[in-house]
């Protein structure tokens, strides 16, 4: 019996011992692919010695943990997968500003006096050439016949790009197409990846709006899968990387942006099949050069939020 | 004259009512183990509670703010959402209890009244489900039902219709869940069942009439109390709702408080309101099980074990070996067939073909490449740590609250209850809420400990419940001996109460053992910085596109999980010879 | 109290006014006893009568309402004080009704459990476990579990764990009512001459006489939480303090008694009782005890009462008879015994010998 409460003091106390963090390191939170994150956390380590500690998460999980730990944060730099979080932590002041001197080659849409993006995914159709269906193009033709109960949309109330798509073709062209694609069968399913399964294995054809970089790693595996930007224009999603002004490293905060803007840390980016953030850093992939962006006024869409995934829930609850 | 005729009978009420009365004895030998218990459900259980009604009440808690009390209180309580969440909560919580009483039911009384050739390999079976992650098998199902999925690969059709709707989630649901109906009530009929209505066919009751007069009613309570426990497994399951219900679009209050915690702007406050609304179900649903327990004092367990005489199965041993083998198959085969086909397949796209099997996931677990080994680590020995302590301190916190009076017996209780109504994701933002304090001096959040904590908190009603029930069956008498024999109330319980509960102690922490090691809500919330555990290593490569790594993992744990317990009853039963266990 | 006031020095147990209540229910009402130093006291009496309650307060595992205990001289408890010595620190032996041997123990492992609570030595420890085993005749079966033992090794086994300790005081607390008849008496000759070769102080409750006769040195008798006798079991049957004594030691048949004239008779029945018989002088009525040795069964004709046979039990070597007397307005059963085989039905004569009757009071 003794032993087994020593055990249980020992097993305790090297629990807490093996977690305790020493205040040198700096805390990033980030929404980014995991691997992404793991590399460049290595990397920057094995550059500058300083440990980087790691949570990521859903952008919606990142947030609920900023905001409940609001009364005592610990995160020192943001990586958001929704140019929004970038907004509204500079309206309350949150942000320190900051320009590194790596982000020269970074387009000024991608940078603001207190975020710079990381790199950029973009919206586009992951479509399964094994399913049996006509190779789609643009985005109605998801709400054609061929594609009858075979199409998954991610959740725009759980998936910042996902709204901005959504709320970039209401703009342009009303409900009608998502009048449709209800009426095609298409259902909302989840997060992104939740959305993507399905496909993959073929019980659905394609996801209208799947986030990139994931689709094009899956082929990069060998999975059945392509992706199409639609030539009639689609959204990105510029991922920023901000230093929270509560931050007491600071400096390494900042180094830790440069690296992320280093050429090294540009190749890791471009690795894991996102748009670099520098236009100077070369990849295999489609660019926003190469891409039709539709053009988004933020502050209004973002302002209708609310309404939007209302019209939308409503639309797919029928 | 007639006074005398009475004088060989035993010891009337009013002695067996001396031997537990309330004794001056115990309030000084006492105070450790209450102080004990007291401390430790109040940090464990009292903490996050109470930062959780805090947080419905303030909205501003967690900037460390009082401001605006009860301001929120309105816009969710008058939300229309909110009676149609908790319909929907209790109409699965029913829907689940139902089917699993449709499975687990006939098993039992099988199990329990007949000689079932393989019986204890067929028990083993039943705890499968137990240890398969819901969120993973009801993954492995959506792979398995899906259109194009494992089924119609290997059978040409599909039953998506049927696995996207209420009865699907529900059916899912069950099959995890039956097995607590399974062992509840087999237990419970073997003990009642066959001696007292053997009674009643003497009696000349039929076999049928015996077991509708008789064995059913003798066994209800313990059917009752396994249904409010599935019921309340049931309404706080957060996996399954979230992958099945968003298709059918049910919504419900576990996935309504993560959707509001994870959907900028958080709303902490509501989903505080909400999960307590959670809480208000499931401590009902608890206060009806107690009552239905308390009401069941037929059935002693007490006196010399009865030889069981079962019936053997006759001309229908076939038909019921085909129905175990089928719900061990659904139950468990199925799940772990589509884990593995996951985790074995180069692609999801490639499908159940020859070239398109790979070890590549189960390697790349050994190659620690995005930290499996690490995450296995962590989450076994949080498993360990988690079984230990909230073994023990259940076991203290049963033990006052069953064999001593002190006065604060009723605040212990209320401690221990709370947990049976706290899911997961609520204990997770209490926690949050209450350690992230600036003003403490040291915390443990984003520490390891907070898990500890949170996992403690989650799954301390395990240890008590075993621990009570087996408190209740040790004669009063066995510590009045070693009272009298010269052993301090601390000595008595080391000595003679721990050594007694210890098979159901251990039968307990290997549950605790097996479910702290593979938990996914609160990690997800409050893993510290830089840490995974196994879950929710799993969810980021389901998050990340990886499933075939994430499936790898869950099986890797499925059996680790499995194969830990299990070698330590082996272990148990040869060194203390002790078969009581399970 | 039949033993004086004494000093308790030399007192193996002294009570004072004793007293327990469980809410409004008063358990024990006011006991106070000496016992002497080696000395075994029974505790006599039927279910509810408060002895066992008497004997957890003996052993610390109740505390009084009122009163207060001493044990060797000791002060154990006090109600007015609030002085409590918890069981642990009062250095006793105790066997239990249901044995209370714990099961996760070796039978030598029960045994040695007070010797180990003592801080005796491993050495010191195995050899007298050793001894208290052979004393109780289980040498061989030390190595056992209690579970593999029959319920009379199992009570020996509880004997041995009492006695190991050389505690100053043993409780027993109805230590062989789970036990068949042939082994209880045999068990408790062997308890009897146990507890007089170690010279252990000891109480005994029981409610079976013939166990408390062959063991005690002394017996109190309780009823509703009060001892309405105490003394030598001797004297307890031949002279019994009350009817309800009388009643529960079977010493016979209590019955009314009026004066018929100069005379007394059985109430309602007009049987005469014979000269030499005499009841109180200053009252008309009475009751009176009818032992075994005051009625004779006679053919009916030779007899001076009659009677009708009511019941009658085959013992082995005699005839157990309740017979009736009196007409139907004044029936009185009266137990008897016979050499003879009698049937139900069958009349009987009685005769009434003066040396059986015991006196006491009219209700």
């Amino acid at each position: 019996m003794m032993r087994v409460s020593l055990f249980a003091a020992a097993a305790v106390f090297g629990l807490a011992l093996s977690s305790s963090t020493a205040m040198a390191d700096i805390t990033v939170y980030t929404a980014g692919p995991a691997s992404l994150i793991d590399d460049l956390a290595a990397g920057f380590t094995a550059k500058t010695g300083v440990k980087v500690n790691v949570f990521q998460a859903t952008t919606g999980k990142v947030m609920a943990r900023i905001e409940a730990e609001a009364a005592n944060p610990v995160v020192d730099v943001l990586i958001s997968a929704s140019w929004d979080t970038a907004t509204d932590f500079a309206k309350r002041g949150w942000l320190v500003p900051y320009t590194s001197p790596n982000a020269v080659n970074v387009p000024d849409f991608l940078k603001t006096d207190t975020a710079v993006a990381q790199g950029v995914s973009a919206l586009a159709i992951a479509w399964n050439p094994k399913s049996g269906t006509p190779k789609p193009a643009d985005w109605s033709d998801l709400a054609k016949p061929e594609y009858k109960d075979l199409v998954n949309i991610p959740d725009p109330a759980q998936s910042g790009s996902a709204f901005e798509l959504t709320a970039a073709l209401e703009a342009r062209s009303g409900w009608k197409l998502f009048d449709d694609l209800k009426a095609n069968g298409a259902i909302v399913a989840g997060a992104n990846a939740e959305a993507l399964n399905p496909v993959l294995q073929g019980a659905k054809a394609a996801v209208f709006g799947a986030v990139d970089y994931i689709s094009l790693a899956g082929m990069k595996k060998g999975e059945s899968i392509d992706v199409i930007f639609p030539a009639s224009g689609t959204v990105i999603a510029p991922r920023p990387m901000m230093i929270l002004n509560w931050s007491k490293q600071q400096d390494d905060a900042k180094h830790f942006v440069d690296y992320v803007l280093s050429d090294e840390g540009q190749a890791k980016v471009a690795a894991t099949a996102l748009m670099p953030a520098r236009t100077d850093v070369k990849t295999d992939r489609p660019l926003i050069g190469d891409l039709n962006i539709l053009k988004i006024d933020t502050e209004a869409v973002y302002s209708k939020r609310e309404e939007t995934l209302a019209k939308f829930a409503a639309i797919f609850a029928k | 004259m007639q006074a005398m005729t009475g004088a060989s009978t035993s010891a009337g009420p009013v002695e067996a009512r001396s031997a537990t009365g309330k004794s001056r004895s115990g309030e000084g030998g006492h105070s450790a183990a209450l102080w004990i218990a007291a401390t430790g459900l109040l940090l464990v259980v009292g903490v996050p509670f109470t930062f959780i009604v805090l947080q419905a009440i303030f909205p501003e808690l967690g900037r460390g703010s009082l401001a605006a009390p009860f301001s929120s209180l309105g816009k969710t309580l008058f939300d229309p959402l909110l009676p149609r969440m908790a319909l929907n909560t209790v109409g699965l919580g029913v829907a689940v209890a139902v089917v699993s009483a449709l499975i687990g039911v006939p098993l039992a009384v099988f199990r329990g009244l007949f000689k079932v050739p393989g019986a204890k390999i067929w028990d083993a079976l039943m705890l499968v489900p137990f240890m398969i992650p819901p969120y993973i098998a009801t993954l492995g199902w959506i792979m398995t039902l899906q259109p194009n999925g494992y089924l119609q690969q290997l059978a040409g059709f599909n039953l998506a219709p049927f696995l996207f709707s209420l009865s699907g989630m529900a059916f899912v649901m069950a099959l995890n869940c039956f097995p607590v109906i399974y062992f509840g009530v087999s237990r419970t009929l073997e003990a009642v069942g066959g001696r007292y209505s053997d009674v009643g066919r003497v009696f000349g009751a039929s076999p049928w009439r015996a077991f509708y007069r008789i064995t059913l009613p003798l066994s209800a309570p313990g059917l009752a109390a396994s249904l409010l426990l599935v019921f309340a497994m049931a309404i706080e399951e957060y996996g399954t709702p979230a992958a099945l219900g968003r298709h059918a679009g049910f919504e419900v209050l576990v996935t309504q408080i993560e959707l509001r915690v994870s959907d900028w702007p958080i709303d902490l406050p509501g989903a505080s309101i909400m999960a307590l609304t959670l809480v208000l179900l499931s401590f009902g649903a608890f206060l009806v099980q107690r009552r239905v327990l308390s009401a069941r004092n037929f059935q002693t367990t007490g006196g010399k074990p009865q030889a069981i005489n079962k019936r053997p199965l006759g001309p229908l041993k076939v038909p019921v070996l085909m129905f175990f083998a089928l719900v061990a198959f659904l139950a468990a085969g199925a799940p772990l067939f589509a884990i593995l086909a996951t985790a074995l397949s180069r692609t999801i796209s490639g499908g159940l073909v020859l070239d398109n099997l790979t070890l590549a996931n189960f390697i790349s677990i050994y190659d620690d490449g995005a930290g499996a080994l690490k995450a296995l680590t962590l989450s076994l020995s949080l498993g360990v740590a988690t079984a230990i302590v909230a073994g023990l301190l259940g076991a203290i916190a049963a033990y006052v609250a069953v064999k001593t009076r002190s006065r604060g017996r009723f605040l212990l209780d209320v401690l221990t209850i709370i947990p049976n109504a706290l899911p997961g994701i609520v204990v997770a933002i209490g926690l949050v809420l209450a350690w992230n304090q600036p003003w403490l001096p040291v915390s443990p959040y984003n520490t390891s400990l907070i898990l500890l904590l949170a996992y403690c908190c989650i799954l301390l009603p395990q240890p008590v419940r075993y621990t009570t029930a087996a408190l209740h069956q040790i004669g009063d008498n066995l510590e009045a001996a070693a009272r009298v024999f010269g052993a301090s109330r601390m000595v008595v319980f080391r000595r003679i109460l721990l050594p007694l509960i210890a098979p159901s102690l251990v039968a307990s922490m290997l549950l605790v053992f097996a479910v702290a090691a593979r938990e996914l809500v609160a990690s997800l919330l409050v893993a510290p910085v830089g840490t995974h555990t196994v879950a929710s290593f799993i969810w980021r490569q389901f998050e990340q596109g990886s499933i075939g790594l994430g499936m790898a993992m869950a099986f890797v744990t499925i059996v680790l999980t499995t194969l830990v317990p299990f070698a330590i009853l082996m272990l148990l039963r040869r060194v203390g010879g002790n078969d009581a266990i399970l | 109290m039949s033993t004086a006031e004494r000093s308790t020095e030399g007192l193996a147990i002294q009570l004072r006014d004793l007293a327990l209540s469980f809410g409004e229910t008063p358990i024990l009402r006011g006991v106070s006893l000496d016992l002497a130093r080696g000395r075994t006291l029974a505790l006599l009496g039927s279910s509810g009568c408060g002895k066992t309650t008497l004997l957890r307060l003996l052993a610390g595992l109740l505390f009084p309402t009122t009163g207060s205990v001493s044990i060797d001289g000791r002060q154990m408890a006090d109600a007015a004080t609030g002085h409590f010595v918890p069981p642990e620190r009062r250095r006793l032996g105790m066997v239990f009704q249901d044995y209370a041997l714990w099961p996760h123990m070796s039978v030598a492992g029960n045994v040695a459990f007070p010797l180990e609570m003592a801080g005796v030595g491993r050495v010191e420890i195995n050899r007298r476990v050793g001894m208290a085993l052979h004393r109780v005749g289980l040498a061989d079966l030390a190595a056992r579990s209690p579970g593999e033992l029959s319920g009379g090794q199992q009570q020996r086994v509880a004997i041995a764990r009492a006695i190991v300790g050389e505690p100053k005081l043993v409780l027993f607390d109805e230590p062989l009512s789970n036990l068949d008849r042939e082994l209880r008496e045999s068990l408790a000759v062997d308890l009897a001459q146990l507890l007089s070769d170690l010279s252990i102080s000891a109480v005994y409750v029981t409610h079976d006489q013939g166990e408390a006769f062959t063991i005690a040195d002394e017996v109190a008798v309780m009823q509703r939480g009060q001892i309405i006798q105490l003394s030598d079991p001797q004297s307890l049957v031949e002279g019994p303090a009350s009817a309800e004594v009388a009643e529960f030691l079977k010493l016979g048949t209590v019955v009314q008694a009026e004066r018929q004239g100069g005379s007394w008779a059985l109430a309602g029945t007009g049987i005469r009782l014979a000269m030499g018989s005499e009841g109180p002088a200053d009252a008309n009525r009475a009751r009176v005890m009818l032992g075994r040795k005051a009625l004779r069964v006679h053919p009916e004709d030779e007899a001076q009462a009659s009677g009708q046979v009511v019941r009658a039990l085959f013992r082995g070597d005699f005839y157990a008879l309740s017979v009736a007397l009196g007409d139907d307005g004044g029936r009185v059963e009266v137990e008897a015994v016979s050499e003879f085989r009698r049937s139900v039905g069958d009349r009987v004569g009685l005769s009434i010998e003066p040396v059986g009757l015991r006196w006491f009071p009219a209700i």
